[in-house]
């Protein structure tokens, strides 16, 4: 496959991509990286057809409640549409932390990093390129979307200012969460660390509402550091005061992150998770039967050869097993406590988390709210549509 | 006039000092040799060369450009391979060099041009097409060599390139560092294998612990080494009487007697080699074996590592 891409008019596309302008090469080169990757169409194929899957559901609830008059369905977009957006939200979330911490991690781990920093790439633009590299993929992960948003949006009961709304806050959080794992990735020294401590801190982040709330009550500071995902639970419109006080506290976050990322860039690797996580890679290469062995191998290579070995130890490779064990293991924990504790709490965890167990325990309950009678009357919003 | 100019240079490692008060200076044009054993403090000097890692203390200069006070300059004018370097496993070898190539800010017409060049001279033209990741240990060397070529640097700083090389891949790379010198590059090469450094450097510094043991050409060591040269001699006529003239010919320190020869350890400054040859004759032995020991590198590396200098 890849001595295919390599021949005639796509070598020649990629060449172009490579260095599409003068200022940024890195980015043409991730960007071809990432294309040249199968696991991309992967990830793309898999995502799509969850959102199908989850918008067929919603839609045939949705007509099996209009049973009576096909009409009826007409001003249910909304709810659909929330679904949606809830799944992208849960997307930024799940993929876009472990896309992200490879960034510089990788480098430094194949050891690539002195190489780019010697060349004419500034540090900031090397830091931007990446940033970029890994977000651009990820937001055409995003307008996989806007196909099923648009038969939402077409059954009417969507204000204007929700779809903006909702944009707004995507791309916020996108970024906030992005800017929180390159973070990550340039604090790390292997792409294990950094993608483990990126979910990490990013978990860490859905649970600053809970501490706030604790502290200082609801209000506007729980808006503030919600972040985007609470306001859009919290039901307040695009030109809301609100927006404005959450955009600037995701906003300031994200700078917070990418400078802290470039102060610390040229400081190298502080983190080692290594080690804590070789010892977790050996307990689960016992349990877990297939996909490659991850942990560090203890055979060393000889060294007393007259050929003189520079490498003398075998090294655990960035695969999407292993990607994929690290999500299982940091984030399937989370989600089983998240959606447990709701079960017995269910108001003070969807204060305090507002996070996607929450919405998949919440959507039936939703559900079962909203039905809407056939022929009894809309609200005058829905009526508007 | 000297395109390197280290003066004092001090590393730190938290409280360790990996390279302490080194100077020395490197003449455009030159291929430098720098060895030492592993944690010697090579790679620490060189990554301060190459703007990479902050100095404790001391000077760095290249072509009289403090390399703390203008690193952007300073990575106009060399080119760094490290020890160990990684690759991008999903770019082919052209898309590879094209990527650098921008990254140094060389476009259009004559970014393919150079591209093609270093491709002839790392004699990868036939791989151009390849995955990066295909490639051999050695070619992939010889990708990383072509690399630091294209913005074409002044000053080239190889960090151990011929590790962990098979002999014909090591002579490969020896040969391109020759051509290298022959284009006028001032090179610094650290390296392992010593006699492959003879054959390439006209200057050599050895490190050991962080210190500069000795620099200079590779004679000059030599004879500052003032080494007793050892002659391997095999004679078919050999008594004890002949045996002990030969010990007490003046200029000789001591004689061995081996299995099947004498083993002659000679003062030189006393006893050329040629001359003792000549006062065996005269002895009436009848000669069928005469071997200087070869002075090499490692021999000379060995005895200033180990202490035994002056």
């Amino acid at each position: 496959m890849k001595r295919g891409l390599a021949d005639g008019s796509v070598r020649d596309t990629r060449l172009r991509l490579l260095s599409p302008t003068r200022a940024f090469p890195l980015l043409g080169r991730e960007l071809v990286e990432e294309a040249a990757k199968k696991r991309t169409y992967v990830i793309r194929v898999l995502f799509a057809v969850g959102l199908c899957a989850v918008f067929c559901a919603m839609l045939r609830g949705a007509l099996a409640r209009c049973a009576g008059s096909p009409f009826a369905v007409f001003g249910e977009g909304e709810e659909l549409f929330d679904a949606i957006v809830w799944v992208l939200f849960a997307g930024i979330y799940l993929f876009l932390p472990g896309m992200v911490a490879t960034a510089i991690a990788a480098e430094r781990e194949r050891d690539s990093l002195d190489m780019l920093f010697v060349t004419g790439i500034r540090p900031g633009s090397l830091l931007a390129e990446k940033f970029l590299g890994r977000l651009l993929p990820f937001f055409s992960l995003l307008l996989l979307a806007l196909p099923v948003l648009a038969v939402a949006y077409s059954l009417g009961g969507i204000a204007v200012e929700r779809v903006g709304e909702a944009f707004l806050l995507l791309c916020l959080t996108c970024l906030q969460v992005g800017a929180l794992a390159l973070l990550c990735s340039v604090l790390n020294g292997s792409v294990a660390g950094a993608v483990a401590s990126a979910y990490i801190a990013v978990g860490t982040l859905g649970l600053l509402p809970f501490v706030a709330e604790r502290l200082w009550g609801t209000g506007m500071t729980y808006v503030r550091v919600h972040g985007a995902l609470a306001f859009h639970l919290s039901g307040q419109r695009f030109l809301d005061p609100g927006l404005l006080a959450c955009a600037v506290w995701i906003a300031l976050t994200c700078i917070a992150f990418l400078v802290a990322a470039r102060l610390l860039l040229l400081r190298g690797a502080r983190w080692r998770l290594g080690s804590l996580l070789s010892l977790l890679w050996r307990w689960t290469d016992r349990l877990v039967g297939w996909g490659p062995v991850v942990r560090h191998d203890r055979t060393l290579l000889p060294t007393d050869d007259p050929v003189a070995w520079r490498e003398i130890r075998r090294r655990g490779v960035d695969t999407v097993r292993h990607r994929l064990r690290l999500l299982i293991l940091a984030v399937g924990p989370s989600l089983l406590v998240w959606v447990l504790a709701y079960r017995h709490r269910p108001a003070r965890v969807s204060l305090a988390m507002g996070q996607v167990p929450v919405y998949i325990c919440e959507r039936p309950a939703s559900r079962q709210d909203t039905d809407t009678p056939v022929g009894e009357a809309r609200s005058p919003q829905q009526s508007d549509r | 006039m000297a395109l390197v100019e280290v003066q004092n240079l001090c590393v730190k490692y938290g409280k360790t000092l990996a390279v302490k008060d080194l100077s020395f200076d490197i003449p455009e044009g030159e291929v430098f040799g720098f060895i030492g054993p592993n944690g010697a403090g090579k790679t620490s000097t060189i990554k301060v060369m190459a703007t990479l890692l902050r100095p404790a203390f001391g000077t760095v200069k290249l072509n009289g450009i403090d390399v703390t006070a203008d690193p952007h300059g300073i990575r106009r004018i060399i080119g760094y391979m490290p020890d160990t370097f990684g690759v991008y496993e999903d770019l082919t070898v052209t898309e590879y060099l094209h990527f650098f190539a921008a990254a140094y800010r060389i476009v259009g017409v004559k970014r393919t041009s150079v591209v093609n060049d270093v491709l002839d001279l790392i004699e990868l033209g036939h791989k151009r097409s390849d995955p990066v990741d295909a490639l051999s240990r050695g070619m992939k060397q010889r990708l990383g060599l072509g690399r630091v070529l294209l913005h074409d640097p002044q000053f080239l700083l190889l960090d151990e390139p011929a590790s962990g090389l098979d002999p014909r891949a090591r002579i490969e790379i020896r040969e391109i560092i020759k051509e290298l010198r022959n284009m006028g590059k001032t090179i610094l090469v650290s390296s392992h294998i010593l006699h492959e450094l003879a054959q390439i450097c006209t200057r050599v510094g050895i490190i050991e612990a962080g210190e500069l043991v000795v620099e200079g050409a590779l004679e000059d060591i030599y004879r500052r080494l003032q080494l007793a040269r050892t002659i391997h001699v095999q004679i078919s006529n050999m008594t004890d009487d002949m045996f002990a003239r030969i010990e007490a010919t003046r200029g000789v320190a001591s004689v061995e007697r081996e299995a099947d020869r004498i083993a002659v350890e000679l003062r030189e400054d006393e006893l050329a080699v040629e001359d003792l040859l000549e006062n065996l004759l005269g002895l009436g032995a009848r000669i069928y074996m005469f071997q200087p020991e070869a002075m090499d590198m490692e021999t000379a590396f060995m005895k200033l590592t180990a202490g035994k200098t002056a």
